[in-house]
């Protein structure tokens, strides 16, 4: 019997979270921060609608960590979102 | 097991004084002791303050295989802090950058700020988790070493234990306080660095004597002779040697630099050169200054970082720029000029029948006074333990 053949992206969340990953990827080989900061945010913010808040606040964690590296002022905000989901330290910038 | 060289006979007076055992600049036993009760129980220099100028500057710094980090915070503070992370202990920074926000350690991201603090540990308590009741931030900052900032050079106190700088040093502070002026240093040109294969004091003690000055230097014969030197020997403080005849450098048209400002008419011909003990060299004159920062890399090799500074800032003085590059040149002479001795001395201190050698007792003081000073710290080193 023949194996089937692989199927499509049937969503375009699976699509989305591909390319997300690819940039993300990207992001980090040529050290974008900003972008890190962006994209990381996005994950975070998906992983949310999607009702996975630990998967949320690891993503928001990571988004967070670069605006605060470069001092980017998306931190504070992040840091409240962690904040309020119990998830850190209130951080006074 | 420490050999404890012999220092008694170090510790009486240059008439009848012998200088340090060679161990002293041969043996790595003997170096390692002194990196402890010399070096780290005192203030040493390990930079200067214009190799970060600007607030979020940082610049890791290996003292004597101790990790550091000088870090220009948002206030404008210099502070110095262990270069290892309170977490795994890797290194934070391995080359000099700005920090645009934190110091995020490369390995787990655990990030600190410009004073120090432990901001965010993150995953610390499990994935997304940026926190857990037993990480308590607020004793997990960064390992802050004493810090103090004179005349541009960073000193520091690895050990903690030292007198306050202002304390340590306040005679020579005291001394030279009419050179409490700003200084600014004289660009690219005004930075020197030389790598000597000899043991860091022995350029301390080539440079706080006169008595060489004829024979290594015959250039300075013209208008810096030895008989305008003296001698400074302040026991247990500082040493070195000043002229009564200083003589500015001209540029072609006869243009000189500015004064720095308020000196008395004293300095209209006089200069010094002192040791502050135990790694730092300085050097004041009417119109500009120095500092050499010695960098011990073993028992046989140091690293000498010197730097050039005036009373107006190039950007100030722009017709200057030629003579600042004539008087890096001719000090680059000099300086070079003393390579072949300090070298030697490293060389002659592996005959094993040199007793430590008989100072001068006109002419070394300044040398001997350095002795007597190490000898004392490494006594007390010895009795500590």
């Amino acid at each position: 019997m023949a194996m089937p053949a692989l199927a499509p992206p049937t969503s375009t969340e699976e699509v989305d979270g591909k390319e997300l990953d690819r940039q993300l990827l990207a992001a980090h080989d040529r050290d974008d921060k900003l972008a890190l900061v962006r994209l990381y945010r996005i994950a975070g913010m998906q992983a949310e609608a999607g009702g996975d808040v630990d998967a949320a606040c690891f993503y928001l964690t990571h988004a967070f960590v670069f605006a605060l590296e470069i001092g980017a002022p998306e931190a504070v905000d992040l840091n409240l979102m962690l904040v309020a989901r119990g998830r850190a330290h209130r951080v006074v910038l | 097991m420490n050999k404890h060289t012999p220092l008694a006979s170090v510790m009486t007076s240059v008439n009848f004084a012998k200088g340090l055992p060679n161990a002293h600049y041969v043996d790595p036993e003997v170096f390692a002791e002194e990196r402890q009760s010399v070096l780290f129980s005192n203030w040493s220099g390990i930079g200067f303050g214009k190799d970060i100028p600007e607030p979020g500057d940082a610049k890791p710094v290996d003292f004597l295989g101790m990790p550091l980090l000088m870090v220009r915070d948002r206030d404008g503070e210099l502070g110095v802090f262990q270069n290892t992370c309170r977490h795994r202990g890797m290194i934070l920074v391995d080359q000099p950058k700005k920090i645009g926000g934190v110091i995020r350690c490369p390995y787990h991201s655990w990030c600190y700020d410009l004073k120090g603090r432990l901001r965010v540990a993150p995953h610390v308590g499990g994935p997304g988790h940026n926190k857990h009741e037993d990480v308590d931030f607020d004793t997990l900052g960064l390992v802050r070493i004493r810090s103090y900032v004179w005349r541009d050079v960073v000193f520091v106190n690895v050990d903690g234990t030292a007198p306050e700088f202002e304390d340590a040093h306040a005679s020579l502070m005291q001394r030279w306080k009419e050179f409490e002026t700003p200084l600014y240093h004289g660009g690219p040109s005004a930075s020197l660095r030389l790598d000597i294969a000899c043991n860091w004091k022995l350029a301390v003690e080539n440079f706080c004597e006169s008595y060489h000055l004829p024979w290594v230097h015959p250039g300075l014969n013209s208008y810096s002779r030895l008989e305008d030197h003296y001698n400074v020997a302040e026991e247990g403080k500082y040493s070195g040697q000043g002229t009564h005849v200083y003589r500015q450098i001209e540029g072609e048209e006869g243009e000189k630099f500015p004064d720095f400002g308020g000196l008395s008419a004293k300095w209209n011909e006089a200069a010094e050169y002192l040791v502050v003990y135990p790694n730092v060299m300085l050097g004041v004159q009417r119109d500009h200054a120095f500092a050499f920062v010695l960098e011990p890399k073993d028992c046989g090799n140091t690293v000498e970082h010197i730097e050039l500074y005036y009373a107006q800032p190039p950007e100030a003085t722009p017709e200057l720029g030629a003579l600042r590059e004539s008087n890096a040149a001719l000090w680059k002479t000099v300086f070079e000029e003393d390579v072949f001795v300090v070298e030697g001395m490293q060389k002659g201190r592996h005959g094993s029948f040199f007793d430590g050698g008989k100072f001068s007792p006109v002419m070394d003081g300044p040398t001997h006074c350095f002795h007597h000073w190490v000898a004392s710290q490494v006594l007390e080193g010895r009795e500590a333990q």
